[in-house]
């Protein structure tokens, strides 16, 4: 079955190599690369429900929309596209604000600190 | 003269003039008169009547005085009947009262005999008529003498009329009276004094007033009535007590009158009694009841005045009144109700309004209290506590007005509030301290996260690149990761280098605040930033509005308005050339410096409460790392300063710094 990834992240480094890093344990056959929450949104609003990611690895700090401000407009996202996307929250801050806030929010399947290391990518993966 | 005690005195002439008529009654039978003319002046000047008639009723003699009566001459009364006469309005039983003399030969008196003269005035008379008899013991003629007693009988009745009156005033009054004789010994006394002296009914009779007196008393009674006696006076009064028993002491206030006989003889007097004995108790009563309140008033801690509102002036008051007010008694019975008043109390209100709504509200019977200045004679003001109260008159409107000079209450309230303002302060202080410090545990706590994160995220990437180039180490990649590397440590050492600028405004607590020329510091970042200024064509103006200083710290300052500047050039609009205008401004307590610009503005409804966030960026612009804005708002804080941002899309943005006015130590 084919995966398909999108890493919705500003920084370029963190796209690169969480790029290569998904190619490599062959995780994702495609990697989709959005640099705020703005891009994804149009992205997810325009792409048929069987072309879009399975999986989502969503920054928090990005500039104009970030991971959260995702999340408020993500509500109004079709509840079939909801349903087949995956939310991982991937990010450098160890806030406990932020955590308990990704926790409770319904989107999120789970609270990732980066760096992110490959037992976190198979465990995302083989769930 | 009528005399009262002896109406028909010369009784002695009387009998002589009957023996007169009986010893002659020969010769007066032979028409001899001689006898008779021997006395006709004593007869003719008696003032009684006298006339003789005989047995047929035929008038034989008459005197002057019975002539003046009926005012006819003697001639034309002998020779002549009554009936002829027609002296009498009752002839017949005058007549008839005359036969019976005749027929029985004795002395006939009359007591009471009516006569109407010609003129119809009514007379009474007492008549004796006397039979005159002859040597053959035959009675031939009547004597009849008449007193006329007219008079006696008006004042008898009169008399009989007035004592029956007296007797009446005297049984009924409510005062005590007695009689007493100069002995003091009651002869009479009335209901009343009975009463008085708690005497019973059937103790009416005669008395002795000397059982009831003090010895003093009597003594001067008795003095007095020695005066009456040789009759110095007629009456006097004196307050008399009266000792009814072993306990019972009453006041009286006795008047006497003396009464004399008609020769002016002292013969007894009567005394009337008025019991003051509850008047006196009363009065008593009511001046120890004074005298008490006198006490009470003079030794009053306030000043009592009592104002008669209908006049408006003060009509009493104590010693306090007349020290606190500086005026003497007499110079304050002569105010009136506004003179003691300045003409506006300490909170500007008007003086006569409000005390005349506080006197109305005291004439409506409640106790009103209240603090006011008073105006001393001195001119000196003087905060006071007055008390109002409506006395209990009806008919006046009397206010009793107490005032207290609170002037140290007022001064250690002022100093308690002082107090309180300055605890107050420092409590504010320390409560601010303490937010200022939870804020900056709050900030440093989120400084440490953003710090660990902005950290974590460019060592992350080292990692996974270096993870990359061991995975995969060939010449391709390295080069590859050489150039990402170098991207990552630019990242890395910029974010170090915001996290020592921010550290280095949480350590600088305390910055020298000096006087700043707001025009230089815009002319110093106007150089620093030259470059870029002149790239894009941007306009700075700056409006001073009379405002050339700026006390503050010049590190702040100069970092605070080149991260304004900056931010304003760098979110300019491509096609449109930047107009950035500085304003000056000041309210009260601050500075406002308010940083305007032209450029894309920041949709604040999105990111409002992100924009002086750290390493947040609202545009996809390379320059813009997150850390300017809040670099600028720590540092106003840390002046005590507030910054604030309005901004419209497409319109611009206008940051508004206040800092508070300081002096310069």
């Amino acid at each position: 079955m084919t995966k398909r990834v999108a890493i919705i992240d500003d920084d370029n480094i963190f796209q690169f190599t969480t790029k290569v890093k998904l190619e490599k344990l062959k995780l994702a056959d495609e990697v989709l690369i959005f640099n705020d929450g703005e891009e994804v949104l149009e992205y997810l609003k325009n792409t048929k429900l069987e072309e879009l990611p399975d999986i989502l690895f969503l920054d928090i700090n990005m500039p104009i929309v970030d991971g959260w401000d995702f999340l408020e407009m993500y509500k109004d996202i079709e509840k079939s596209k909801q349903d087949r996307m995956d939310i991982y929250m991937l990010s450098s801050s160890i806030n406990p604000d932020d955590v308990k806030r990704a926790e409770d929010n319904i989107y999120v399947n789970d609270y990732i600190t980066k760096p992110i290391r490959d037992e976190d990518l198979t465990k995302i993966f083989n769930r | 003269m009528y005399s009262l005690k002896s109406p028909l005195n010369n009784k002695g002439i009387l009998k002589k003039l009957q023996s007169l008529f009986s010893d002659s009654s020969t010769s007066i039978l032979d028409n001899d008169y001689s006898g008779v003319f021997k006395y006709r002046d004593i007869v003719g000047n008696l003032s009684q009547l006298v006339c003789v008639k005989d047995h047929k009723g035929i008038y034989k003699m008459a005197n002057q005085a019975f002539c003046d009566l009926t005012g006819l001459q003697e001639v034309d009364i002998v020779g002549k009947d009554d009936l002829e006469l027609g002296l009498f309005l009752n002839p017949d039983q005058i007549i008839a009262a005359d036969l019976q003399v005749f027929d029985s030969g004795q002395k006939k008196h009359i007591p009471l005999e009516p006569f109407t003269d010609k003129y119809g005035s009514l007379y009474w008379f007492q008549t004796n008529k006397i039979p005159l008899f002859d040597k053959d013991e035959n009675v031939i003629q009547i004597l009849i003498i008449s007193s006329d007693i007219t008079n006696k009988i008006e004042v008898e009745q009169r008399l009989q009329h007035s004592e029956l009156r007296y007797k009446s005033i005297f049984e009924n009054n409510y005062s005590g009276i007695i009689v007493v004789n100069s002995e003091l010994d009651i002869l009479n006394k009335n209901n009343a004094f009975n009463k008085l002296i708690r005497g019973s009914d059937d103790q009416l009779g005669k008395d002795d007033l000397k059982k009831y007196i003090s010895k003093e008393d009597k003594s001067d009674l008795t003095d007095l009535l020695a005066g009456l006696v040789t009759r110095n006076y007629e009456y006097f009064d004196l307050p008399l007590q009266l000792n009814i028993n072993d306990h019972e002491v009453i006041d009286t206030i006795c008047f006497v009158r003396g009464l004399f006989d008609e020769g002016g003889k002292f013969t007894e007097a009567v005394v009337t009694f008025q019991d003051v004995t509850d008047d006196l108790r009363n009065r008593t009563a009511l001046e120890e009841s004074e005298k008490r309140f006198r006490v009470i008033v003079e030794n009053a801690t306030e000043a009592l005045m009592l104002l008669d509102y209908d006049s408006r002036k003060y009509i009493d008051m104590n010693k306090n009144a007349e020290e606190l007010f500086g005026y003497s008694r007499d110079e304050l019975l002569e105010l009136t109700l506004g003179d003691l008043s300045p003409i506006n109390q300490s909170d500007g209100s008007n003086s006569k309004t409000l005390s005349t709504d506080y006197m109305d509200q005291a004439l409506n019977g409640k106790n009103v209290v209240y603090e006011w200045t008073i105006k001393r004679k001195d001119n000196k003001l003087i905060p006071c506590e007055v008390r109002l109260v409506k006395l209990p008159y009806e008919r006046n409107n009397i206010v009793r007005t107490s005032v207290i000079d609170i002037t140290e209450r007022k001064k250690a309230e002022r100093l308690l509030n002082l107090e309180k303002q300055k605890l107050e302060e420092t409590n504010d202080r320390l409560v601010n301290l303490n937010d200022k410090l939870e804020n900056q545990t709050k900030q440093l706590q989120e400084f440490a996260y953003i710090s660990s994160h902005n950290l974590r995220a460019p060592a992350g990437n080292i990692r996974a690149l270096l993870d990359f180039y061991h995975n995969e180490p060939i010449e391709e990649n390295f080069k590859i990761i050489l150039e990402k590397l170098d991207v990552v440590s630019e990242d890395l050492l910029d974010t170090i280098n915001d996290l020592a600028d921010v550290v280095k405004i949480k350590n600088e607590i305390s910055q020298d605040v000096v006087k700043l020329s707001i025009a230089k510091l815009l002319d110093k970042v106007k150089d620093s930033l030259s470059q870029q200024i002149r790239d894009k064509k941007a306009k700075i103006s700056l409006e001073l509005n009379g405002i050339k200083y700026i006390n503050a710290s010049k590190t702040y300052m100069d970092s605070i308005m080149l991260n304004l500047i900056s931010n304003a050039l760098k979110y300019s609009k491509d096609d449109v050339v930047p107009i950035i205008e500085v304003t000056a401004n000041q309210d009260e307590t601050n500075f406002v410096l308010k940083v305007a610009d032209n450029g894309t503005g920041i949709d604040l409804k999105k990111h409002g409460d992100k924009v002086f966030g750290l390493r947040k960026t609202f545009h996809r612009n390379k320059d813009s790392r997150g850390v300017g804005l809040f670099i600028t708002k720590a540092q106003v804080e840390a002046m005590d300063g507030t910054i604030d941002i309005q901004s419209e899309i497409g319109k611009g943005t206008m940051f508004i710094i206040k800092l508070p006015k300081r002096v310069i130590k």
